[in-house]
């Protein structure tokens, strides 16, 4: 089974998302939120144009509070 | 007394010496309050994962952006490299190139790593961002720092969250004395009186979260330290006599008794 690695947490992983179409099927509006592919950030204006694939690693970093 | 001057910090004026941190805060509404209520211009932020099995995070919702400069950090970084790669995504995240380096991989006193510090500094400086550093205060870093081309250098008072106030002040009096970058006093202030002694030294400014955060009012902590610091500039200006051993009377000894 193909899988995907987000935040650290493996999942299985069929076919093609886009990124945003990822981040939407976890619940997650893109507002407000940082994509990182492959350690690589990616612009807020690729989410529509960047597949996430099987063996990606995909963290989804947001502002927090902080001292 | 070290003369009070314009706080410029990287070509940007700041007309307020304090720097607020916004993580602790029993909710958004109260942060945002405190932080107004604190006369701050620039507030520290930090990057997390979300939770994907719990999205919700409001922490900042209540907090106007257009109002303060963001100062990232990179908290949870334990060595340059991911230092180094927080920044990069504070850099995305936040539309900033102004950078709170620290190097924390010690997890019980949270003390700074001045080695790794001084190397992801290099680095982010080599890549343009603005690099304010907390350091533990030791003079030579900071001036290894300055000489890289840090815009500040932060050092420490007492452990981050301690509240312990000014432990390092005479390390700290030394970095004032040398230091031709601004030196902003973080972590461990614990008291506005705490933030007051920091800027009577000399410090340009100071940065503090949990004394304001954790307290059972922080709204009224926070402007409670705007004033210590307000009145702590007004001493600089003022010319303070100085300390000696002797008394000095201050009523007149007529002498019409002897």
């Amino acid at each position: 089974m193909a899988t995907i690695t987000i935040n650290g947490e493996r999942r299985n992983w069929e076919g093609e998302k886009t990124l945003r179409e990822l981040i939407q099927s976890l619940n997650l509006k893109t507002e407000n939120l940082l994509i990182e592919q492959n350690f690589e950030i990616v612009p807020a204006n690729q989410l529509d144009e960047r597949m996430a694939r099987a063996g990606d690693v995909i963290e989804i970093i947001r502002i927090v509070g902080g001292g | 007394m070290k003369k009070l001057e314009k706080l410029i910090i990287a070509g940007a004026e700041f007309h307020s010496r304090l720097f607020v941190g916004t993580g602790k805060f029993p909710s958004p509404q109260v942060m945002a309050e405190a932080i107004e209520a604190s006369g701050s211009e620039m507030v520290t932020v930090a990057l997390r994962r979300v939770d994907v099995n719990n999205p919700e995070d409001s922490t900042l919702s209540a907090l106007d952006f257009s109002k303060y400069r963001l100062l990232p950090n990179t908290s949870g970084a334990r060595n340059a490299d991911e230092a180094v790669r927080l920044a990069k995504l504070s850099r995305a995240a936040c539309n900033t190139n102004w950078i709170k380096l620290e190097v924390t991989p010690d997890p019980n006193y949270l003390l700074p790593d001045g080695v790794e510090t001084l190397k992801a500094a290099v680095t982010l400086l080599g890549l343009g961002f603005i690099v304010l550093p907390y350091i533990n205060a030791d003079p030579i870093l900071a001036k290894r720092l300055e000489e890289a081309g840090c815009a500040t250098v932060m050092p420490l008072a007492s452990p981050i969250g301690s509240n312990r106030g000014l432990m390092t002040r005479d390390q700290i009096a030394i970095i004032i004395e040398q230091s031709r970058v601004p030196v902003v006093v973080d972590a461990g202030l614990g008291m506005p009186s705490h933030a007051a002694e920091a800027i009577e030294m000399g410090a340009d400014a100071v940065l503090v979260n949990t004394a304001i955060a954790i307290a059972g009012k922080p709204i009224a902590m926070a402007e409670a330290f705007k004033l210590a610091i307000e009145a702590a500039e007004k001493v600089r200006l003022a010319d303070p006599a100085g300390a000696t051993v002797f008394a000095r009377p201050s009523s007149p000894l007529t002498g019409f008794l002897r």
